[in-house]
Parts: C-alpha cells; structure tokens; sequence
C-alpha cells in the first residue's frame, strides 16, 4: 500500500509539474469533491459506511468523467490512477496515509494555523484581568500543611545558589505524568482520547515575564492539586527535612534530594513569586491551583478544558530570574538536565530567516491543496481543522513545520522572491531516543555518565556499568551502573529494599518498583530494562509473575557480576570494595547458584601482605606445595586476630592465613563448601593438621605420652566439666594454652557476634547446641608453665596450686581464643588472689578504708612503673591492686619477686596471661 | 528434635513393615552420623556423599526436564524455552530434596532417596533436617554453575544427565579424582 502510495506521489509530482496550467481546475475539483463528501459523511468520516462509499464513489466518477473533459489524454491517465488510490486510502486507518506527509508542501499551511492555534491556547493561561479576578473569587482558598511551609523554605534556602534545577524538576515531572498516562494506555486505550499528543512544550512569555511548562501528560484532579501541591504524605519527609538540612553547604547535592523525595516541584518558587498550575485529568475538568507560597488556592478553570489533558506550570518569574526566559537559557538547561528525557520537549521559538515568498499569489494555496490531497486524506484533515485537531497528533504536525522550511527553497524556486520573515515554531530539544538503543560503540562515557546522573538523580559519575543486548527467548538491552557510594539505609532494611531497575517493554516505561529484578544482595544496582518480548499490557502484578522475568533477571544477575569481575584492580578495593563488600558477602550466603561467581569477587585481608586484600584465587596460588586447606581466622580487629594463639604456629610456618575482621566474613566462608578444590579452615576450630616431618611426628608421639597424665588430670580433675578434653597442640607456639571449638561449634568471633545480635533470645534453643558446646582445651607441651604444671600434677594430683594455675591458664586460654568468661567475677578475685600471693601478702587480707589519698596515688604511680612492662591498659586494672597491696609496703621486694617469679615461668607466659586477664576486668565489671 | 522424631517413626513403620512380610527380624544399621554429616551447612566430603548427592541431582534433574518434555509432545523437535527449563531447574533445586536422607548401608554412611542406590536397600533412612537445604544448596551451585543452558542442551543430547555432570563438569563421581585429593 505505501509504495503504491509513494509511486502515486512520484507520479503526482511529475503530473503536477507538467499540467500546471490544470492545477487550478484540478484543485476545484478537489475542493468540489471535499464539499461533497463533507455534506455526505458529516463529521463521522472515519467509519463511513460502505453505502455512502459507493455513492460517493460514483460522484467521484462522474466527477472525475467531467475532469476528462477537461483534460488531455495524457492528464487523464494519471488522474484516475489517483483517483483509484484516493478511493482506496479513504478508510485506511491514518497513520498509514500519513507516512509521507512531512514531504507535503501543503504541511505549511497547516501547521501554521496549528501552531497559531496553540499559541493562543497557551496565551490564554495568562488570562486577562477580568477572568482572574473572577477566578481568584471564586478560588478555594488553602493553607499550605506546615510541613510544605517549612520545607519550601529551606529549599528555598538551601538551593538560592542553584536554582536553575528548577527546569529540570518540572520536567522530570513532566516526564513522570506523560509516563503515567503512557503507561495507563496501555490496558486503556480510551486514556488518550483526549488527546494522543504526549510532548513537554516550553514556552517563554518575555511581555509577561511567564514561563509556562506544558506537558500532556495524567494531569491532576482537583483532588490531586490540593493533595499534591499542598501537603507531604510521604513518609520520608521528615529524613528528607533532615537530610536537606545537612547538605545545606553543598547545593548540588541537596538539588538532587528534592528530586529523590519528589518535591521538586517546589523548587520553582527559587525562581517565580507566584505559580500557577492548570490542570486537566481524565477524570476531572480543568482546575487551576494558583500559590504565591504562603497560601494557595484552587478553582475550576474559567476557560474550560483548554488543556485536553495535562497540566500547565506557569511561572511568574521573578526580577533576578528573568534570564530564565531567553531561549538560549532554556535550551542550555534542558540540554544540561533533561537530554535523556524521553519524550518530545519543544521549546516556543523563533527563527529570523529568509523565506522565499511565492509571486504567484494565487497559485501558492492550490498546489498545496494539491499536495495534500496526494499525502493525506483530505476529509480527514478538514475535519480536524474544524474539530480542533481532535484526533491529530501533533508531533507530526511540529515535524511539519520543520520540514516545510527545509522544502520550501527546492520547491518554491522558480516562483519565489527572498523575504525576511520571524518564524516561530515549536522547536525539538531533544532527541528522544534512548541510549540504551544506540550500540554501545557509538556511545561514549560522558553519554553514559550523564545519562546515570539523569535517571539516578545522583550526582557523582557512576562507579561501573555495563550495556547490553541479550538474546534468546526474551530479547532485551539493558544498561547498568554500580554507584560511587552505597545507599545509606542499605543494610537497615535490607529485606525491604526496592532495586533502582528501571523497566520499559518497547520503549514504553513501566515501572521502576519491581522487587524481583535484582536480588536483594545487588540491590544498589541501578539501570534501565527495555524488552520487546514483554506484552505491553503487563500490569505490575501479573508482571511478578511472568516467566521471561526470571530469564531476564538471571541475565542481569551474571551481567553486573561480570561487570564486577572486570573492574580494575586498584579501583575495585579501593573504590567497590569498600562500599559493597557486604553485599557480595551477603550474596555469598543467600545466592547459591551464582556462589562460585561471587566467590572470586571476595577480597580478605591475609597474613601475607600488610594493608592489601587478597582474593581467594591469589591466596590458592601462593599456597604452599602440600597445602590442603585454606587458612583463616576470624576476628574483631586485625590486631586481634593477629596476635591470636591460634595464628602463632601456622606463620611461624610460613603459612599463609586469610584475617576475616568484618563479622560477616565468618559466616560467608562457612557458606562455601570450597574454592577451587580447596575447603576452608577454620585455625581456630578442631581439625588442624599442619604437615610434619617424620621426625617431628615421632617427637609428638613421644610428648603424647610425657604429657598423658597431665591431659588426663585436666580432663578429670583440674577442669573437670568444663572442657570436652585435652590434647596437645600442634599450632601453639607462644601460648600455653588455647580453646578450640569443634569444627561446627562457634568459634570465639562467632560466639561474640551472636551474643550481640540485637535479636538474640537469651537462651535460645536453636543455638544450644553451639552456645553451651565444651570446647577442646589444646596445651603446648614446650610452655614451661606446662611443663610446672605437669611436674605438680605428676608430684601430687590434689595439689590446690596446680588446680588454682590450671584453672586460671583455663580462664585466661578462654579470653585469648576470644571467647567469653562465664564468671567473670569468680576469675577476677583469682586473679587479685594470685597477685597477694606473689607479694607475699595474706591471701585473704580484706581492704582497708581508703584514707590518705595522695600517697596512694604517689604509691600507685611507682608501682605501675616497677611493676609493669605490661602496659597502659594495665594501669586503671592495678589502681585496685595498689590500695591492697600498699600496707605491705615493701616495694622493693614485691618488685624483685615478681621478676624472679617472671623468670621461673619463662618469662612471657605470667605476663601474657596477666596482660590479658587484666584489661579485660574492668570490662567484664562495667 | 523433629528428624529424630522423624527417625523414629521411619525406624518403627520399616520395622514393622518388614516384621510384617518376611516374618523374621532383620538388621538395621542405625545411621551414625559424624560430626560433620550432624552439622555442617553442606554435603559431607566423603566421597559417596558427594557422589550420591550429584546422581540425586542429576536425577531429579533428568526426571523433571522429561516428564515437562512428555506433557508437549509437540515441543519435541525444538526443545522447552529457556524461560520453562529455567523455571523447571529452579523449582527442582529448590523443593525436590524432601524425601532424602542419610542411610547406612555396608557401615557407608550413604545418600538415600529416588534415583539412589542406597533406597533399594533396606534400611532405616533420617531424613529431613539438614538434608533438604544441603541438597538444595548442592543443586542450585552445580546448576548455577555448570549454566541452565548447558545442563538442558546435555539432556536433550544424551536423555541423563549424571555423566555429565557428576563425571565430566565435576569429579563428585570419579573415585580416582578424590583419592588424590
């Protein structure tokens, strides 16, 4: 059909050109045969039945048998074959027809009355004074909810520096409101009937200083208006309020807030004392909210439905905003903020060019009617001229205007003389076509990075991204960027957390909350869905539902991690790692089938480098020849786990061991049964085997049997009940004795961190089994407080001594391998005890009241200084010493023995214990 | 404790059932679990374990992809669409794992469950607990692993799936592989 068309009009135009002289007439004709069908078809012209068809066509024959006449032979050859293509295009459907139409000449004509017709509609938004004050009479009036007060305020205060964001928050909601209506035409086709435009137009009225944004989008009810505009109900208000206030130094940022919160709106009293909005909703008529920001009011437009639907924001600018109505102005910003806005925004323009005017004055309208008649149904046309463009689409019409200029010099030539003219015209600002449907190849990183900030409204470049085609059964493109910084909120509630996925099925934007795109570990994911596969009339509910998501979602899933695998090494600790480590941690334990994916993107901190992280791929590279396992110990702190018994003999052996310090670490190791072949252990739990030699198996066997019986008295006397049993060690050095928890038990980390769940019942059944486990007391045989204990238990197994230093190796064994006492106090008054004993004090001596205070203090101060190499934690610890001990007042001696009794254990062993028993204390009483 | 009580029950109906039909006491062995088959979040190491849990999947796996291919006997020729073998692997790896326990069969502590050897012999089988999450987590990591794509394009090459992916993809099935490690 179009090509028969396009040849119709190749012959048409040729025709034309050689039958000048008959155009005239040919035109008459036309014009007869509008009349007629005008009188006949009424304005129903569209779904004419057949009847009046064939009669018309029988007028057009005989019409066309009197043109026969007229013409010549040659004229008439071509006039019926388009007379055969007009009677065949007439019930055609529109769209069809049109599709040559921007090569009308005719176009011209048209278009300016259109654009004639819509310059008024839009001038009468500045009503004249009559109808204002009966529209300010009529007004409801309204005070804005305190909240809106308040928070226009601080807009305004926050962002007076900023304040052309003002243009593009109107415009995003422009955006927003043509998406609504977009969105809701699909389930609804009668959505559009008023109008099928969907376009933001911009228009600057320099006379009255007004610059009015128009878009045809939902509209709001009068409902809507008073809700909308005058009141929050989001339930964020109050930490926008906050948020604001916070950011109150760095505009940019707080600029991108009031678009987060959606209240950009406001922002346009930075720039206008008084805003009027009109509005029309489908469901409503026309009501115009006007507000000077202290009050506002709402009444039913005078004028009636200008709109057709849509809504109207008119700002009367103020004084020192007044540059916001130069053109230049307006399409900079828009060009700056709204580039990926993806509807039609036209800008009211003029141009001053030189326009060939045509001599023959006459001529000119005929063969544009001509032209016309070739293009477009000429009925059609007339009835939207006189129905107002009801059905029209005007973008094409604004095409047509465009073109016309271009046409004009080809056509026109040989008939015209040069005038200058202004022109004005709505002119298109952008280009509509979405990024994500250009090849990635032709897009560079400033597109991208500007389109991030468009959509995210974040202001940073994003961090990564990623842009795709996928194909299969569900065809789709995406792209997607990972943000400089995490969301802030993102972990307080993450099973809550909606993804920033945006979804659009051919272009058209459904929706950008649906929960199931990304899963809830990717969930600061942000980017654009577009799928050709989807129906259209998705509903967001049944969308859950729907099969191709789950395939679309698996793509996206791998997609980002690939892209996380391809972010440089320098950038993805320094940058991604220290923002999202959790997440993919956490991804870890919930993401079973994209766990080995996720577990190369882990990075820990290791033994073998100082500040660097490792993956677990290098550190299974670097592992030594018969290693097995993978090392690694869990802790608080670095420190911590570094100085940790469990550690001292593993990289005295030159082991590499993995430092897991965040507390999630602990359990997303245990969620990996493996990498690479090689399972995870645990250097703090059962199942150690460092690799010996020969030699130093045997020695162990030999010291197995030395130290039989001290094993065997720990288990049955000494610590009866509370360790499962004792062993020796093969991974202490340093340490006399350390705890070790069973390979499923908790290790000391996991102990502390599920006793400090907030949600942690007190004794929860589900954990017993892990709370209350009897833990493998682990004894190095080379430690000569080992070797004394095993001397006084071999000499006298009742000895009180041997049970009182068993027990306090026990206790402080428990700290050391980061575990909890369970009786703290119990331990403390050991503690005090062991220390009267060292000074050779009566064990039970009970404190003095406190009397000379300045020479405790003096008492204390040397004390600390004799007595401690241990260090500052020690000292608030030893005050409560000092006042006992003080009496005693042999210092000298107390000083002395404790250094002998230092060297009789070998030095490290009393201290280290008492190092750590000690600190610990004031802790455990606090 | 529920798969002790789940235990029991098993332990006294195959009892009883057996007393019933052949009349004269059997031997159960009673599965003793080591620590790690009590509590560790995946499938033990031993190698029958590994084993027995990859031909679970591979199983299920097969028996799910065939009978969906059954029920559209026109589809035959082109194969299901990602988005249904998708579907079908999902909701096998994530609800197919209930009947499947622990069994001790010739003092090996064994997988039990359809598609396994150890359900043919008699025995006493705990299941539940642990079990079912275990084997979810193996069948979803192995599927995620190997790709959806792959694991359907091998079954409508070869009609099972065990070859490929307990013996080639992985070496869950290949004893000579675990000894070496």
């Amino acid at each position: 059909m179009n090509q028969s068309q396009a040849a119709t009009s190749g012959q048409l135009s040729r025709a034309r050109h050689r039958l000048a002289s008959y155009v005239h007439v040919l035109s008459q004709y036309k014009t007869i045969q509008r009349e007629f069908l005008r009188v006949i078809v009424g304005s129903s012209a569209r779904k004419r039945p057949s009847l009046f068809r064939s009669k018309m066509n029988k007028l057009f024959y005989l019409l066309g048998i009197f043109v026969v006449l007229l013409l010549s032979s040659q004229c008439r050859g071509e006039e019926e074959a388009k007379e055969t293509v007009d009677e065949k295009t007439e019930p055609e459907s529109e769209p069809k027809v049109e599709d040559d139409i921007g090569k009308s000449r005719d176009g011209s004509k048209t278009d300016d009355e259109a654009v004639q017709r819509e310059e008024e509609a839009i001038k009468l938004d500045g009503l004249n004074v009559a109808q204002m004050k009966e529209l300010r009479d009529k007004a409801e009036k309204h005070v804005f909810q305190a909240e809106v007060s308040r928070m226009m305020k601080l807009i305004i205060n926050s962002l007076y520096r900023n304040k052309e964001i003002f243009l593009r928050e109107l415009i995003s909601n422009a955006s927003d409101a043509l998406d609504k209506i977009r969105f809701l035409s699909l389930t609804d086709k009668s959505a559009l009937a008023a109008t099928e435009e969907m376009s933001i137009k911009i228009k600057a009225d320099k006379d009255n200083n007004v610059l009015h944004v128009t878009d045809t989008g939902i509209g709001m009810t009068k409902e809507d208006l008073v809700k909308n505009l005058g009141t929050i109900a989001k339930s964020g208000t109050s930490e926008f309020l906050s948020k604001l206030q916070d950011s109150q130094d760095d505009t940019v940022r707080s600029g991108d807030l009031i678009g987060q919160f959606g209240v950009g709106f406001y922002s346009s009293f930075l720039v206008a004392d008084r805003v009027i909005v009109t509005s029309k909703h489908n469901d409503d008529k026309q009501y115009v909210w006007e507000s000077d920001a202290a009050s506002f009011s709402v009444t039913e437009d005078p004028r009636g439905d200008t709109l057709k639907r849509g809504t109207t924001i008119s700002l009367h600018l103020k004084e020192e905003a007044r540059d916001f109505l130069e053109p230049e102005t307006i399409k900079d910003l828009v060009r700056k903020y709204s580039q990926f806005i993806n509807f039609n925004i036209y800008l009211w323009t003029s141009k001053t060019e030189t326009v060939e005017e045509p001599i023959e004055d006459e001529a000119e309208p005929e063969k544009k009617d001509e032209t016309e008649e070739g293009k477009k149904d000429e009925e059609k046309k007339d009835e939207e001229k006189k129905e107002d463009e009801k059905k029209d689409d005007e973008k094409k019409e604004d095409e047509d205007v465009e073109v016309e200029d271009a046409e004009e010099d080809k056509e026109k030539k040989p008939k015209t003389k040069k005038v200058e003219k202004t022109v004005w015209d709505w002119e298109l600002m952008n280009d509509t076509k979405p990024i994500w449907l250009r090849k990635p190849k032709e897009v560079n990183d400033e597109d991208y990075n500007n389109f991030y900030k468009s959509f995210s409204k974040d202001s940073d470049d994003p961090l990564a991204k990623v842009h795709f085609v996928a194909e299969g059964e569900v065809t789709f493109r995406s792209i997607l960027f990972v943000p400089k910084t995490s969301p802030g909120a993102m972990f307080n509630d993450y099973g809550k957390q909606t993804d920033h996925i945006k979804l659009y099925v051919r272009r058209v934007f459904i929706t950008d909350d649906f929960q199931e795109m990304m899963p809830k570990y990717l969930g600061f994911v942000k980017g654009v869905v577009d799928s050709d596969d989807l129906p259209l009339n998705v509903s967001r509910e049944n969308l859950q539902q729907h099969k191709l998501l789950k395939v679309i979602r698996k793509k996206l899933v791998r997609k980002v991690l690939d892209m996380l695998k391809k972010i440089s090494k320098e950038d993805y600790i320094e940058k991604f790692w220290k923002e999202y480590s959790t997440n993919i941690k956490l991804g870890v334990i919930e993401d079973h089938s994209n766990r080995t994916r996720l577990a190369k993107l882990l990075r820990f901190q290791s033994s073998n480098n100082k500040s660097d992280h490792t993956s677990l791929a290098d550190y299974v590279e670097r592992m030594k020849e018969k290693q097995e396992v993978i090392y690694f110990m869990a802790g608080s702190s670095r420190a911590e786990v570094e100085k940790s018994p469990f550690v001292e003999r593993l990289l005295r052996k030159g082991y590499e061991v993995l430092y897991l310090v965040e507390p999630v670490d602990e359990y997303c190791i245990q969620s990996l049964p493996e990498f690479e072949g090689k399972k995870f252990q645990n250097v703090a739990k059962e199942g150690l085997n460092i690799e010996q030699s020969e030699k130093a198996k045997k020695k162990f066997e030999e010291q197995e049997k030395t130290y039989e019986p001290l094993l065997k008295w720990l288990k049955d006397d000494g610590l009866k009940d509370l360790i499962e049993k004792a062993t020796l060690s093969q991974r202490l050095t340093d340490s006399p004795m350390a705890l070790v928890a069973s390979s499923y038990g908790w290790s000391g980390n996991m102990e502390r961190i599920m006793r400090s769940q907030a949600y942690a019942k007190a004794k929860d059944p589900s954990q017993d089994y892990y709370a209350n486990q009897k833990k493998t007391l682990e004894v190095n045989p080379r430690h000569p407080l080992i070797k004394k204990l095993l001397n006084l238990v071999e000499k006298d197994s009742t000895d009180q001594s041997a049970k009182d230093l068993s027990r306090l190796l026990f206790e402080t064994a428990n700290m050391r391998s980061g575990y909890q006492l369970k009786d703290s106090s119990d331990f403390s008054s050991r503690i005090e005890r062991m220390l009267k004993l060292s000074m050779q004090m009566d064990p039970d001596g009970k404190p003095e009241v406190e009397d000379e205070e300045e020479q405790e203090e003096e008492d204390e101060n040397k004390e600390v200084e004799a007595e401690a190499e241990e260090g500052d934690e020690m000292e608030d610890a030893k005050e409560g010493e000092g006042e006992k001990v003080e009496e005693t007042e042999q210092k000298e001696e107390t000083e002395q023995k404790d250094e002998t009794e230092g060297k009789e254990d070998g030095g490290t062993a009393e201290d280290e214990t008492v190092d750590e028993a000690v600190p610990a204390e004031p802790r455990v009483e606090l | 404790m529920s798969p002790l009580r789940f235990a029991f029950i098993v332990l006294v109906l195959c009892a009883s059932c057996c007393f019933a039909q052949q009349g004269q006491p059997m031997r159960f062995e009673t599965p003793k679990m080591n620590e790690e088959e009590e509590h560790s979040m995946h499938i033990p190491g031993s190698f029958e374990m590994q084993c027995d849990a990859c031909t679970a999947v591979a199983f299920q796996l097969t028996s799910h992809l065939k009978r969906a291919e059954d029920k559209r006997p026109s589809l035959k020729k082109k194969g299901l669409s990602e988005s249904e073998y998708l579907d079908i692997i999902e909701d096998v790896c994530n609800k197919a794992w209930e009947n499947y326990g622990i069994k001790t069969v010739n003092g090996i502590n064994r997988l039990s469950g359809e598609g396994l050897e150890a359900k043919d012999v008699a025995g006493m089988m705990q299941g539940g607990g642990k079990w079912p999450n275990r084997l979810k987590e193996k069948c979803s990591t192995l599927a995620g692993d190997v790709g959806e794509d792959d694991i359907y394009k091998e079954f409508r090459k070869k009609g099972e799936l065990k070859t490929f992916l307990c013996k080639e993809v992985t070496t869950d099935c290949v004893r000579d592989a675990h000894g070496e490690l």
